[in-house]
């Protein structure tokens, strides 16, 4: 496998982006503790920090989640620094939080730099569908344009929220498999070459 | 004196306030003021002139609408118990914050002046105009005009005339910025040459109304003093029912926890502050200046425990505008490098902000620590224990009371000890932010760092600054970076770093100098060393060196061959930039006369390509190309004669550099010469002689001339002086002849060249542009 020596499940880190009031720090406590909120800890270091099975590897996952954080605008480029994957939350019932995700992804492509970034474009509060206001198809059409997957959600119902988070899971997880398969991949090449040279003598 | 109206074209409040007013209101916590009618009897009472309206009249009818809600509010409000102390205390202790300019403070009759006394009434009423659908809002500050006339500030006081105040909510002024920070004028009047007494480095300027343009300018201690008494006040007005509602992200922010929107956006504000000084530097040298100023501010604000700002100028340092200027952040000194990023470990979110948390509580008062951190908190707990009417649930209670606790403390700190300085504040407070234009501001100031420095196709430009002026062109033109430039100690004249163990990075292995079969000896050697290119692409205007990039070392690489792939390489030419505009000297006017190949000095068949590949065999670079025959000589200066050529031994004095004073000045020795529409200095060989053969044979800085004006200077102390000043870079030297004529004779070459502008010739079609 790889040349790294085991250090533990591997950590993935995600960053809940979105304007204030959509939601996202809904998901991010269920997800995290579920009926077990009782067990919440502001302060603590692993509050945002969890083991998950993803497809049957046990990996980590922490959450930066900066709700009530959204108007101090200067800190998003540094926290979008550090983040492997982002989850872009909007409420379907706020046609201005859908526009903000424009924005969002904007500053993340510019921090980061790279289109195929993790990302998912997630549309929240889906249990509340008389009060929708984001039109289905245009989530959908926007996720497209940036390539990214599109899905509904309700941190009230549950529905899709342990979706999301493993989903963008995978595609970190599989982003750092590429990532590290390019460094390699070199090495192997090398390895080859010499073989090579070898059997010429 | 300088009369206000010349201040006022720079700063009428007209211009660098932001005018537009909205509603006032009310806060809940500012109980001891008089009731809601006041604020506009304030207005009245004599303290100060009636602000001024834009005629905005549907604010109106929103203002009576939602100042009948908010007495309302108010008036339920005085029923609960509100922790009054520190309000007391504050009262008195806060000396005369001349201008607090954020929304969170209606009335500042309470901060009138006893203290200073030098004007009645500080005023600052502060609008505020929500926008019902959004979470933005806008806030605009108003500063009163009898005010700005009646204050006088003594100290620290520099006025530029050249660059103007941030203006119009900087939209304009980001891609406007003129001047560079170092560059001090009186407005209204001439730089009076040769006297440095009058700079007006630090000394009160007692005639001029103090105006401060610019951060560099005021000392960081004070930066970080004034903005933690600016800070604190609003910080202090937090009320714990704000904190509680969780609602500073919600619509009403506004009407509900205004003091906590108002602290939120001096952070904004400061963090905005930062950047917009930042960009102003055009090179980045200079901004690293401004960046180890703002280092230090924060290291300032760091000792003061104001984390509040400090976090916010470190948010600024780390923003996708700053963070990505590669030049500037390699211009830094370790010592600052390490500092800031010491100074940012402190606020590393990594588990769950860990290390904020630990050196919070690590901290004693006075401290303004950073509130957001806590409003996280809060909104987690919140949606955890939900309070769903009826009795509020007992874990909520508690750890929700654990940060009012913790937040109370705080806001018992005591900055007394701090004397405020007006000026300084409201050269801090007069910056214009507007809120709810935060994107455009954002995305403005991204533009203008692209443009300062651009983004390179490829990997990591060279990290230190020492070795080369990398210009993030040592992907694509190695001879450049061949020419190991020191970064532009000397803004506007490049000096060839031809020693002290730079690195020298061979680029192209046929960059290297061709052969010197050919010289003459009134042209310099090794005049551009080890890279073909004459040119030095002087461009200290913003970064259009990368748009213009010379391709010399493919030039003189393989000049006689057309590449398919590289298409740009026709004409080699020379290229002397200087901000948008730049000379070509097209080489190709040297093919008329049978172009030669260098070393062997056969005709070349290319008539495009005069400088020949030879293999390069010496150092003496260009000279071999150049000067290969005495008609080039005079094709390479097309604008002068170079029989006639200014030339002469003179001595020169800095007098000043980018608007400061150098620590030591001497007069040196130098054979200057007016080479095309540059000058051209030649070191001394030894301490005495002034012929040319006194000095050296290759020149150690070359100087473009535009932008440059020379002028004599009557001095009996010094005879047959003149200057040579540099307006907008704020840099004047003075020469000394040996008699009267010749320093006539400088004068008028020196501005002749630097006002005459070739006709620039056609840009040879495969010449890549990058506009």
């Amino acid at each position: 496998m790889s040349k790294k020596p085991t250090v533990g499940p591997a950590l993935h880190k995600v960053i809940m982006v979105g304007s204030g009031g959509v939601g996202k720090s809904a998901l991010t406590l269920q997800f995290m503790y579920d009926e077990f909120v009782e067990d919440y800890e502001p302060t603590k270091a692993d509050s945002y920090r969890k083991k998950v099975v993803l497809d049957g590897e046990e990996v980590q996952i922490d959450i930066l989640d900066t709700a009530g954080q959204e108007d101090y605008a200067a800190i998003r480029d540094n926290y979008f620094r550090s983040g492997e994957g982002f989850l872009c939350v909007f409420s379907i019932t706020d046609d201005e939080s859908f526009q903000a995700t424009q924005e969002f992804r904007e500053q993340i492509l510019r921090v980061k730099n790279d289109e195929s970034i993790p990302f998912l474009l997630v549309g929240n509060k889906c249990d509340l569908s008389d009060k929708r206001k984001v039109p289905l198809n245009e989530c959908q059409t926007r996720a497209q344009q940036w390539q990214v997957p599109y899905v509904e959600t309700s941190a009230k119902t549950r529905e899709n929220v342990d979706k999301v988070f493993f989903d963008l899971m995978r595609e970190i997880r599989s982003r750092k498999t590429e990532d590290s398969k390019a460094t390699s991949g070199r090495a192997k090449d090398r390895c080859k070459k010499r073989r090579l040279k070898c059997t010429l003598l | 004196m300088m009369r206000y109206s010349e201040i006022s074209r720079e700063l009428s409040t007209d211009s660098l306030r932001y005018v537009e007013l909205g509603e006032e209101y009310i806060y809940k916590n500012l109980r001891e003021d008089s009731p809601r009618s006041d604020t506009h009897s304030n207005a009245s009472s004599g303290c100060m002139a009636p602000p001024t309206y834009t005629a905005n009249h549907h604010h109106q009818h929103l203002k009576q609408q939602e100042q009948q809600q908010y007495q309302q509010q108010q008036l339920n409000s005085q029923q609960e118990q509100q922790p009054q102390h520190h309000h007391a205390d504050y009262t008195n202790s806060m000396s005369n914050c001349g201008q607090q300019h954020s929304a969170g403070l209606r009335n500042s009759k309470r901060y009138s002046c006893g203290r200073n006394g030098s004007h009645d009434g500080a005023a600052t009423i502060s609008y505020m105009r929500p926008r019902k659908d959004s979470t933005r809002s806008t806030q605009s500050c108003q500063f009163d005009a009898e005010q700005l006339t009646q204050a006088i500030a003594s100290k620290t006081m520099h006025v530029k005339s050249s660059r103007r105040k941030n203006s119009i909510g900087c939209l304009n002024s980001l891609s406007s910025s003129p001047g560079s920070p170092g560059c001090y004028y009186c407005v209204g009047t001439a730089p009076p040459p040769g006297k440095s007494q009058s700079l007006p480095a630090r000394s009160s300027m007692n005639n001029l109304d103090a105006v401060i343009l610019n951060a560099l300018r005021v000392p960081a201690d004070e930066l970080a003093n004034q903005i933690t008494l600016l800070d604190f006040p609003i910080f202090a007005a937090i009320q714990p029912d704000e904190l509680t509602s969780c609602a500073w992200t919600k619509k009403d922010k506004h009407v509900v926890t205004p003091n906590i929107v108002a602290f939120t956006k001096r952070f904004n504000h400061t963090s905005f502050w930062t950047v917009q000084e930042i960009l102003s530097g055009e090179q980045p040298k200079q901004r690293a200046e401004i960046l180890t100023h703002f280092i230090k501010v924060s290291k300032k604000l760091h000792e003061l425990n104001n984390l509040h700002s400090l976090f916010a100028i470190i948010s600024a340092m780390q923003s996708a505008s700053i963070f990505r200027l590669k030049k500037t952040w390699a211009c830094l000194s370790k010592k600052d490098r390490q500092a800031f990023e010491r100074l940012s470990d402190i606020f590393s979110d990594q588990n769950n902000w860990e290390n904020l948390r630990a050196y919070l509580e690590s901290l004693r008062l006075p401290c303004i620590p950073y509130l957001g951190l806590f409003l996280t908190d809060l909104i987690y707990i919140d949606l955890a224990h939900p309070h769903k009417g009826g009795l509020e649930p007992e874990q909520r209670r508690n750890k929700m009371n654990n940060i009012l606790r913790v937040i109370a403390n705080y806001q018992q700190s005591d900055y007394t000890h701090i004397m405020p300085i007006e000026a300084t504040q409201k050269y801090l407070t007069s910056i214009r932010y507007i809120e709810e234009l935060q994107n455009i501001f954002e995305e403005d100031q991204y533009k203008k760092s692209l443009k300062l420095e651009p983004a390179s196709p490829s990997g990591p430009s060279s990290s230190s600054c020492s070795s080369k002026e990398s210009f993030n062109i040592d992907a694509i033109t190695p001879a450049l970076a061949c020419l190991n430039l020191s970064p532009a100690k000397t803004i506007g004249s490049m000096r060839i770093a031809n020693s002290s163990g730079t690195k020298f990075i061979p680029g192209h292995r046929k960059c290297r100098s061709l052969g010197t079969k050919f010289r003459s000896t009134s042209l310099p050697r090794n005049f551009y060393h080890k890279c073909q290119c004459s040119i030095l692409m002087i461009a200290p205007g913003i970064g259009t060196i990368s748009n213009k990039r010379c391709r010399c070392s493919r030039i003189f690489g393989k000049i006689t061959h057309s590449h398919n792939d590289s298409a740009n390489y026709g004409n080699p030419t020379l290229m002397l930039g200087y901000g948008d505009e730049h000379y070509l000297h097209d080489y190709s006017v040297l093919s008329h006369q049978q172009a030669r190949h260098l070393l062997d000095d056969s005709v070349l068949e290319q008539s495009s390509n005069m400088l020949s590949s030879g293999d390069a065999t010496s150092n003496d670079s260009v000279e071999g190309a150049l000067c290969h025959n005495s008609d080039l000589e005079l094709i390479y200066a097309p604008t002068l004669d170079p029989e006639n050529c200014v030339q002469g031994c003179v001595r020169r004095k800095t007098v000043q550099k980018e608007g400061r004073k150098p620590a030591v000045a001497s007069w040196q020795r130098y054979w200057l010469q007016i080479w095309a529409n540059s000058l051209v200095y030649f070191p001394p060989k030894s301490f005495k002689g002034s012929e040319r053969s006194d000095f050296k044979r290759e020149p150690c800085k070359v100087c473009p001339l535009e932008g440059w004006f020379a002028q004599v200077v009557d001095n009996t102390k010094h005879k047959n002086s003149f200057e040579l000043y540099h307006r907008t870079l704020g840099t004047i030297y003075k020469f000394r002849t040996d008699s009267a004529q010749a320093t006539q004779l400088w004068t008028a070459s020196i501005c002749k060249v630097a006002m005459q502008r070739s006709a620039p010739k056609p840009l040879p079609i495969n010449l890549m542009s990058f506009e």
